[in-house]
């Protein structure tokens, strides 16, 4: 009984992952809409979950860096990721309301971060020279 | 004398060496989104970090079940018994050449320091990296429904979680490879990890004694008895 409770609710648990991640790429009707634009790759593969066509479409990206472009882009000239994902001249720098992805960072979490990485290389290095040099020592007295 | 003692399953060999391979991905893919430098790209960079994520939660939930199903996680309760000891080991009895306060077996694989920095990771880092990274998924700009996304305002809170926990896990890495070296000989961990057993110097009623002594906490104290009297 215990046997068949617990692969029941492993299949469960399964199927739900299966088809949790199966609804999360399909979404359909988007593909369908997405179909006739020129950077529809870049929709379809990689940005559909995430981002709609608002993210990039919206007054506040235009309005400072692209005067007088509607953003509609031929299929070579389609932005790229590091375009708008960037720290230096990024395509989106007006839009400065929302958090972007290696657009912004926070100083604070990037200095920590940084001095502990910094800290932990330095201590175990200590640590480990010190382990290397006694073990010398003690080969020399035996 | 040396003597081989059982200490990781095979499952738990597979699951760790899995982690290793995920979090290696997560880690190299995750700081070039992050903007760090600028080696595979970007698109491919999110597209790996993306799928690893997803199979590094569906390991965690196999995880999971197992350490429920074979009452594994009790390994990971912690103890301050001897903790003091460990700590005094690791800055100090280490060079003087002391042996190792805890001995690893297959009954108590981990000593109090793994116990408290594996329970920290595995009920606070890795939860908040999960939920955090899934939730980063998920969000949508604008929102158009509540059910569809994560609004764009919580997105800022949810990166900067997820980006301390990335900086905590990589220094984790860098200690818990570090601590490899640890062992009884410069490899002895490594292979254990690999093999499933570790050499450990100590005699075989020594062994015996600190099998007896674990297993009392497990309550079935008479079974050990009977095989050591044989």
């Amino acid at each position: 009984m215990k046997k068949i409770l617990f692969s029941l609710l492993l299949t469960g648990i399964v199927v739900t992952i299966v088809l949790g991640i199966y609804e999360h790429f399909k979404n359909e009707s988007y593909k369908q809409n997405v179909n006739n634009l020129p950077h529809k790759d870049i929709v379809i593969n990689n940005h559909i979950p995430k981002i709609s066509c608002q993210t990039c479409h919206i007054p506040g990206a235009s309005t400072e860096n692209l005067q007088g472009q509607n953003m509609i882009y031929s299929k070579e000239n389609s932005p790229k990721c590091r375009e708008c994902h960037t720290v230096n001249n990024s395509r989106l720098a007006g839009l400065n309301n929302i958090y972007m992805t290696a657009r912004d960072s926070n100083k604070f979490i990037e200095f920590a971060g940084v001095i502990l990485i910094i800290f932990s290389f330095i201590g175990i290095l200590i640590h480990g020279t010190m382990r290397i040099i006694l073990n010398l020592k003690k080969k020399k007295y035996n | 004398m040396k003597n081989k003692v059982y200490i990781y399953k095979p499952f738990e060999r597979f699951w760790h060496w899995a982690q290793v391979i995920l979090i290696f991905i997560l880690i190299f893919t995750g700081f070039e989104i992050h903007g760090t430098y600028e080696i595979l790209g970007y698109r491919n960079a999110v597209q790996y970090h993306t799928l690893s994520g997803y199979i590094f939660l569906i390991l965690i939930l196999f995880a999971v079940i197992w350490h429920i199903i074979t009452g594994e996680w009790r390994k990971y309760l912690p103890t301050i018994k001897n903790l003091k000891a460990q700590a005094f080991f690791y800055l100090f009895g280490f060079f003087s050449n002391q042996s190792h306060p805890t001995k690893a077996s297959v009954l108590s694989k981990l000593c109090p320091f793994q116990k408290l920095v594996y329970l920290v990771l595995k009920l606070l880092v890795i939860p908040v990296m999960v939920a955090s990274g899934f939730l980063y998924l998920i969000f949508r700009f604008p929102q158009k429904s509540s059910l569809l996304g994560i609004s764009i305002d919580s997105i800022e809170t949810i990166a900067l979680f997820h980006t301390a926990g990335a900086f905590i896990l990589l220094a984790f890495l860098i200690f818990h490879m570090y601590l490899i070296t640890t062992g009884i000989t410069t490899t002895s961990n490594l292979k254990a990890m690999i093999l499933g057993y570790e050499e450990v110097e100590v005699k075989t009623v020594q062994v015996k004694k600190i099998l007896i002594e674990e297993v009392v906490e497990e309550k079935s104290f008479t079974a050990v008895k009977e095989e050591v009297n044989d």
